[in-house]
C-alpha cells in the first residue's frame, strides 16, 4: 500500500486516514492496528527508582509476584501500582484478559493453549514463555475470543 | 463476606437437596417393595429405633449430611491451581472416607468384605468414568480455544 504524506498548515493536529474505494475487513483491521500503535494508552511502571510510561500494546502480561503486581514486556518487568482486580476493570475494553486471580494477559501475545495429562490448562505465549489459566476463566477467554 | 454467604447458601442448598433426593429414593423403594409404611431406609436400620418417627428423623439427618458432604467437596473443584486429576482424586478420597460410614450407618449394604469390595469398586468406577469424560472435555475445550486463537491471529 502506498504511504503518502499530506502536509499542510490546515492540519493543526496530525491524523492518519486510509483512502479506499470500498471498506474491507483487512483495512478495518489495519486501522485498528495503527490505532493500537499510536495509542496514547499508557500505564506507569516502576523499575527501581525509575518511573517509566509503558504503552499497553507492549505489555505481555500483568501478574502478582511477591505481593506486588508487575507488568512484563519483551524488554523488562516493571512494578505497577494497581491491583489485579483494578487492572481487570481498567483493561476490559482492551486486548487484555484475566486468566487467574493473579494474572492478566495481552491476547496479542497468546500463541495457543495446551493441556497436561493431569488436566492443567497451560497458556503459551508467542515469546516462548508460558503460564496457567484456571478453569474458572476458560469460559471468559472463550467468550472474549468469540467477540 | 459475599463469598461466605454464597458458600453458606450452597451448603444449605446441598443439605436440602440431600434430604429431597433421600426422601424420594426411600419413597420409591417403599413403593417398589410394597411396604405398608414409608421406610426411610433398610428395615434393619429402622429396627434400631424405638419409633418409626425417630428412624425418619435419623434418616433425614443422614440425607442432609450426605448433601452437605457433596456440596462441600464440590468446592475442591474451585481450587485454582490444582490439576483436574488432583481435584478428582482428593474429591474421591474425602467422599469415600466420609460417605462410607454414613452408608454403613444407614444400612445400605451389609458390612462384610464382599459388599465393601463391591461398593468400593462401584465408587472407583464412577470416578474413573467421570475422569474420562472430564479429560475428553478438557481436550475439546483446548482444541476449540486454539481454533479461535488461530482465527483471531489471521484477522490481525
Amino acid at each position: 500500500m502506498h504511504v503518502k504524506f499530506n502536509i499542510s498548515p490546515r492540519f493543526s493536529i496530525p491524523f492518519i486516514s486510509i483512502n479506499t474505494k470500498t471498506e474491507s475487513a483487512d483495512l478495518l483491521q489495519l486501522g485498528r492496528n495503527i490505532e493500537r500503535l499510536i495509542s496514547k494508552r499508557l500505564i506507569v511502571g516502576q523499575s527501581g527508582a525509575k518511573t517509566v510510561p509503558i504503552p499497553l500494546y507492549q505489555i505481555i502480561r500483568f501478574q502478582t509476584a511477591e505481593k506486588h503486581v508487575v507488568c512484563e514486556t519483551i524488554e523488562a518487568t516493571y512494578r505497577v501500582k494497581y491491583r489485579i482486580y483494578e487492572l481487570a476493570k481498567l483493561l476490559e475494553k482492551d486486548d487484555f484478559i484475566q486468566i487467574s486471580s493473579s494474572e492478566i494477559i495481552n491476547l496479542n501475545f497468546l500463541a495457543n493453549l495446551s493441556a497436561s495429562p493431569s488436566g492443567v490448562y497451560q497458556v503459551n505465549f508467542t515469546t516462548g514463555k508460558h503460564s496457567y489459566i484456571s478453569r474458572r476463566f476458560m469460559t471468559k477467554l472463550r467468550k472474549e475470543l468469540l467477540k | 463476606m459475599k463469598n461466605f454467604k454464597r458458600r453458606l447458601l450452597q451448603l444449605t442448598f446441598g443439605a436440602f437437596s440431600g434430604i429431597g433426593i433421600g426422601f424420594l429414593t426411600a419413597l420409591t423403594f417403599s413403593t417398589v417393595f410394597k411396604a405398608a409404611n414409608f421406610l426411610p431406609s433398610a428395615p434393619q436400620f429402622v429396627s434400631h429405633f424405638a419409633t418409626h418417627l425417630q428412624a425418619i428423623w435419623a434418616s433425614t439427618f443422614i440425607w442432609a449430611t450426605i448433601g452437605l458432604l457433596f456440596s462441600g467437596t464440590a468446592l475442591i473443584f474451585e481450587i485454582e491451581f490444582w490439576s483436574s486429576l488432583k481435584q478428582t482424586i482428593v474429591h474421591f478420597l474425602i467422599s469415600y472416607l466420609l460417605f462410607t460410614p454414613l452408608a454403613i450407618w444407614a444400612g445400605w449394604f451389609p458390612v462384610n468384605s464382599l459388599w465393601l469390595l463391591l461398593y468400593t469398586l462401584i465408587f472407583v468406577l464412577i470416578y474413573v468414568f467421570f475422569w474420562i469424560i472430564f479429560s475428553q472435555s478438557i481436550k475439546a475445550q483446548v482444541q476449540q480455544i486454539n481454533q479461535l486463537i488461530s482465527k483471531r491471529s489471521r484477522n490481525c
